[in-house]
């Protein structure tokens, strides 16, 4: 292609992107953009993103949040909020745009191995692949985009940093690799794989004076560990609770089951994505708990991508180091090292796109190259870019709004549970309840292993008067998560609804049992007391157990100077040995004096409580 | 170029990263304020970041900051204005303090090129130094050491050249003056760069560093003399200039106390707990070789070796327990003991064994100690222990108390960051020469009523206020309320004055 220069390659690519793209300008708020974006105060002016600099990427609610940190996304938000009144067109404009440079970047990145037609391919197919959809027609996928635009700037100033002479504008390329990589940090977290990449690109392309580039690989390093640092302090202590439902309570080894048949699905997704979804949760990919012959393919599967990644790197480099970049970024939320909050996102393999891109923009440029394939590679790309683009673009409507989302999800793959759960969360919204209930029932029934399926079918269960249908699910729940403050709640609201007083009591104890620390079941179990009009001496008691559970120990050593006060034989001592079981650490470090008044009164009473067995528990001598 | 050529030239990059790592890898879950001092410097720090001045705001009427120099807490006060949101923003004073030792790593490498010591040395006694577990239990609070040993350590980089010349005198003295600004022991740092200047005939030089630091202190001195008699005497020895704790003591008094075993903690934590016997001796050949190495540096180093031995002489002056102040020695230490010993080694078949032997005591001493603490992160579980009964007190003090409550308590920074409550310390005492007397009882309670205080918190029956507020706590028409009492625990009382 005569006339055509990298820049030129460049500016198409990126051009061709913000087209295919047009129509996203019409989509609105989708699924995560509410909760990130339009209801999330912090988006709304850059005061309050300033603000929020420390916070979260998802604002905290109910006392829980994602483990995730990405302040220079939400700022951006705000950038958008200020400047359009918080208009969504306007937010996706911009998504279009940093797609763009997104595209552009990659043709410059892989200019260095490919010819300028080899790079005009591989912008193109990064430009229009479907995968892509999810990160660019729906705001909140900015994240992935910004993280890319960091990772390939700093790949490109890391380029220019080793070719430029000693002096001031090389210290200058170094200032933008940093600074590049910290954007790409601040915007998502698989950005610690930075140095590695950067080091990679090093090694491909070699400064020719083969200065040594340890140093600023070091300064790379340092500002990732500076980010760890802050992102532990500020989003890390909400990681475990963002653990996938498929990925959930498994063992390493179940783990791999169901992961390994995953990456089947990644590789089909980067090379023909023309089937999308928003999610995919049980049973679009079955939770597997023991190793089957799809499990070692796609091990096997990944296995090979690795080696081809490698084997690459001398031949065909640009496509060794998409590979190997592509892996580096992915591996994060493969759920292989750790467990990430989704089992598989399309949004997460943006930056992966590379990988495919580039092969693409290699072989067009080998089959450009040689006589055999000269005239069928651009026709190959021209198919394969329309096909890509027409997947594209019909995709893009997906993410008008999450009721278009839902819908068509539920439509698409009915197998999906979590599209009826998050339907369900819709109706019951809106008071649909029994609409809502019928949704959770489905997806409860699809995929049986979550038990927080109940959480939201018993509360609507209960609303509509089937105490019997709440407590089955409660039942259901509690089998597989017991003592689960949340069930337990469910549980003992399910039986108390039935009529089941005695029954909602012994497990609100049981919860208390299986919970020895937490607040939740000693507040469970002090209502249920209520409920059931129980003696003064038992209320404070519980109410001892609340408070120090809490920690509030004044409160706690009042109450139990009240349930002293309130002990004697004929006070109706039904449950004082449990009481006492169940609290005689709480005793012994408070009141210790408490246990040996309670066990005479209980013998005056006739009641044998094991004293030797509870001063033990206690840790107080006999 | 070598790779040995390479591996020396990117030594003191690599052992400053390393080094960084290592402090963050040194950090703890402990609370803030355990060991005392660092409470209060995150306290002053807030009091700059929040408008408040220098001010120990935690205390009742918010006296002035006259104890501790303000470099420290003002850098932490830049962080804590980044992000306004504690305990969460303690991860960036976490962040300064390990940058601040891996600074002073990489200077330290560099200024002990001067040596001329085979790089083994270094390569050895660079990172046993850095990995000492006390230095790690200093890196791993909020302490100002890794900040003072930084600007002492560069200070030394620019002094210590053959070439220097009025304008590294001027950055060594400006460097020197903030680490005077840090610890006030720093002045051992600007006397050694001066004497050094002056000793080899820098005369312009020497007379420049020592104005550039004065320069720098003046502010300070300004803020000392603008707050005269600020605080009230029963708290000067931990509120009080260091005049306050000299008038306390009686200047004289000093001298007779000076702390002749000032070295002992290292000696201590390098060689086997064996008997006196045995253990002097090798005391008195560590220190031989120690000093044998920071003689032998003297002509090359001059300025390190006279603010070394100074820094040494005002420490044993100090009437505090030099443990702190020696442990930041450390990388230093190993340094001049493996230079001083490699350099006795080839005096002769006799010198020889002694250091054999020395090598083979520290090894059987020093190892397993490190061993042990660097497995178990031993150098943490100090801070750590003693967070534990606030971790209980806490939670009550902040739930079950008015806003407007004061706490007398020990570690009273710790518990104000915490809980928001003001808090004076329980445990008031007065310097006698180079010891401690407790205030009496009525003294005390005098003073909580002239301060409002409405509760008063033990930490467990250790308490160094235990006694006392047993007695008051078992005395008739007591003045303690008890609200709980953990057994071997902590305790909370309400607080009110007699009538």
């Amino acid at each position: 292609m005569s006339g055509l220069t990298v820049r030129r390659a460049a500016f198409l690519a990126a051009a061709v992107a913000c087209l295919v793209y047009a129509n996203a300008f019409r989509n609105g708020w989708a699924l995560d953009d509410q909760g990130t974006i339009s209801e999330n105060p912090a988006a709304h002016s850059v005061a309050a993103a300033w603000e929020a600099r420390f916070s979260p990427y998802w604002p905290v609610r109910d006392g829980a949040t994602a483990g995730l940190y990405r302040p220079a996304v939400i700022m951006s938000y705000a950038v958008d909020w200020t400047l359009s009144g918080g208009r969504a067109w306007w937010f996706h404009v911009n998504n279009v745009l940093l797609h763009a440079l997104a595209t552009a970047l990659a043709v410059l990145v892989a200019a260095a191995w490919l010819t300028p037609a080899g790079a005009l391919a591989a912008g193109l197919v990064f430009a229009v692949h479907p995968v892509h959809v999810e990160a660019v027609a729906n705001v909140a996928g900015r994240s992935e985009i910004m993280a890319a635009v960091g990772l390939l700037l700093s790949v490109l100033a890391f380029r220019r940093y080793r070719l430029a002479a000693e002096g001031r504008a090389r210290t200058g390329w170094l200032v933008a690799t940093v600074a590049a990589v910290a954007l790409a940090l601040l915007s998502k977290e698989h950005a610690v794989a930075a140095a590695a990449i950067l080091a990679l690109d090093a090694w491909l392309v070699r400064d020719p004076a083969r200065r040594p580039v340890a140093g600023p690989l070091l300064a790379v390093v340092a500002v990732t560990v500076v980010w760890l640092v802050v992102w532990r302090a500020v989003a890390g202590g909400w990681v475990q609770t963002t653990t996938g439902a498929a990925l959930r309570d498994l063992s390493f080894g179940a783990r791999l089951d169901t992961v390994f048949p995953v990456y089947l699905e990644v590789i089909r997704l980067l090379t023909w994505p023309m089937k999308l979804a928003a999610n995919y949760n049980p049973q679009m990919i079955p939770q597997r708990t023991e190793f089957t012959a799809v499990a070692a393919l796609g091990a096997a599967t990944a296995a090979a991508i690795v080696g081809l990644g490698v084997a690459s790197l001398r031949r065909a480099p640009a496509v060794g180091f998409a590979i190997l970049a592509a892996i580096a970024t992915y591996a994060l939320t493969s759920n292989l090292i750790f467990v990430s909050g989704t089992l598989l996102g399309e949004r997460t393999l943006y930056f992966a796109a590379l990988a495919p891109a580039f092969t693409a923009g290699w072989i067009v440029q080998h089959a450009l190259g040689g006589s055999r394939w000269r005239r069928a590679a651009p026709i190959g790309l021209a198919a394969l870019l329309v096909a890509f683009s027409v997947r594209t673009w019909t995709r893009t409507p997906f993410w008008r709004d999450s009721r278009t989302a839902m819908i068509e999800t539920l439509l698409e793959y009915p197998q999906n549970y979590r599209a009826h759960l998050q339907f369900g969360r819709h109706l019951d919204l809106r008071g649909r309840s029994a609409g809502a209930l019928a949704e959770y029932l489905i997806a409860g029934a699809l995929f049986e292993q979550d038990p927080f399926v109940a959480v939201r079918s018993a509360p609507v269960a209960l609303l509509l008067g089937r105490g019997e249908l709440a407590l089955a699910e409660a039942e259901r729940a509690w089998e597989l998560r017991p003592g689960h403050p949340a069930i337990t709640g469910l549980l003992v609201s399910a039986l108390q609804a039935t009529g089941l007083e005695d029954s909602a009591l012994a497990m609100a104890r049981r919860g208390v049992e299986l919970a020895p620390l937490g607040y939740t079941p000693a507040v469970i179990y002090r209502e249920a007391l209520r409920t059931r009009g129980a003696s003064q001496w038992q209320l404070a008691l519980a109410e001892a157990r609340v408070s120090w559970r809490v920690g509030h120990l004044a409160t706690a050593t009042a109450a139990l100077d009240s349930a002293a006060a309130w002990l004697y034989p004929e006070g109706g001592l039904e449950g004082l040995c449990w009481e006492l079981a169940e609290l005689a650490p709480v005793i012994a470090t408070l009141r210790p004096a408490l246990l040996d008044r309670a066990l005479e009164v209980a013998e005056e009473a006739g009641i044998h409580c094991e004293g030797g067995l509870l001063r033990q528990a206690g840790g107080l001598a006999n | 170029m070598s790779w040995r050529e390479i591996a020396w030239r990117r030594w003191p990059h690599l052992l400053g990263f390393g080094v960084f790592l290592v402090g963050l890898w040194a950090q703890g879950d402990a609370l803030v304020g355990v060991f005392y001092d660092d409470g209060i410097y995150v306290v002053l720090a807030k009091a700059l970041a929040t408008g408040e001045g220098y001010r120990n705001i935690h205390l009742p009427g918010s006296p002035p900051g006259v104890h501790y120099p303000f470099l420290y807490p003002a850098a932490l006060s830049l962080l804590w204005r980044l992000w306004p949101s504690f305990p969460a923003n303690v991860a960036l004073f976490q962040l300064l303090d390990s940058a601040a030792l891996a600074v002073a790593a990489w200077a330290i490498a560099l200024h002990a090129r001067r040596l001329e010591w085979p790089a083994a040395v270094q390569y050895v006694a660079l990172p046993a130094g850095f990995l000492a577990f006390p230095l790690l239990t200093i890196v791993g609070v909020r302490f100002s050491e890794p900040l003072f040993l930084a600007l002492w350590a560069t200070s030394l980089l620019a002094v210590d050249r053959d070439d220097v010349t009025w304008r590294h005198a001027l950055v060594a003295g400006l460097l020197a003056g903030l680490a005077t600004l840090t610890r006030t022991v720093g002045v051992a740092v600007i006397g050694g760069i001066v004497v050094a200047l002056w000793i080899r005939r820098r005369r312009r030089p020497a007379i420049t560093a020592a104005v550039a630091g004065g320069a720098v202190l003046l502010p300070w001195f300004a803020w000392l003399l603008a707050h005269p008699g600020a605080v009230d005497p029963r708290i000067a020895s931990n509120y009080g200039t260091y005049l306050d704790a000299a008038g306390q003591a009686g200047t004289l008094g000093l001298l007779p106390g000076v702390n002749l075993g000032v070295l002992g903690p290292l000696a201590r934590l390098a060689l086997p707990a064996v008997p006196g016997i045995v253990w002097y001796p090798l005391a008195a050949l560590l220190l031989g070789v120690l000093l044998w190495g920071a003689v032998s540096v003297w002509r090359r180093v001059p300025a390190f070796a006279l603010s070394l031995a100074f820094y040494v002489i005002v420490v044993a002056l100090w009437p505090y327990a030099s443990d702190r102040f020696v442990w930041i020695l450390a990388p230093w230490a190993a340094l001049l003991a493996l230079g001083g010993g490699w350099l006795l080694w080839r005096r002769g078949t006799v010198v020889r064994w002694a250091v054999a032997v020395l090598a083979v005591a520290v090894a059987a001493g020093y190892l397993p100690r490190e061993a042990t603490s660097l497995g178990g992160r031993g150098f943490a579980r100090t801070a750590e222990g003693i967070s534990a009964p606030f971790r209980l007190l806490l939670p009550s003090i902040t739930a079950e108390t008015p806003p407007e409550t004061v706490v007398a308590v020990s570690d009273e920074a710790l518990v104000y960051l915490y809980s928001g409550r003001r808090a004076v310390p329980s445990h008031l005492f007065r310097w006698q020469g180079r010891r401690t007397d407790p205030l009496t009882a009525d003294e005390s309670v005098a003073y909580f009523c002239e301060n409002g205080v409405t509760h008063v918190a033990l930490t467990g029956p250790g308490a160094a206020a235990g006694p006392m507020v047993r007695d008051l706590a078992s005395a008739e028409e007591s003045v303690l309320e008890s609200l709980f009492q953990v057994t071997s625990g902590p305790a909370l009382f309400r607080f009110s004055c007699p009538d």
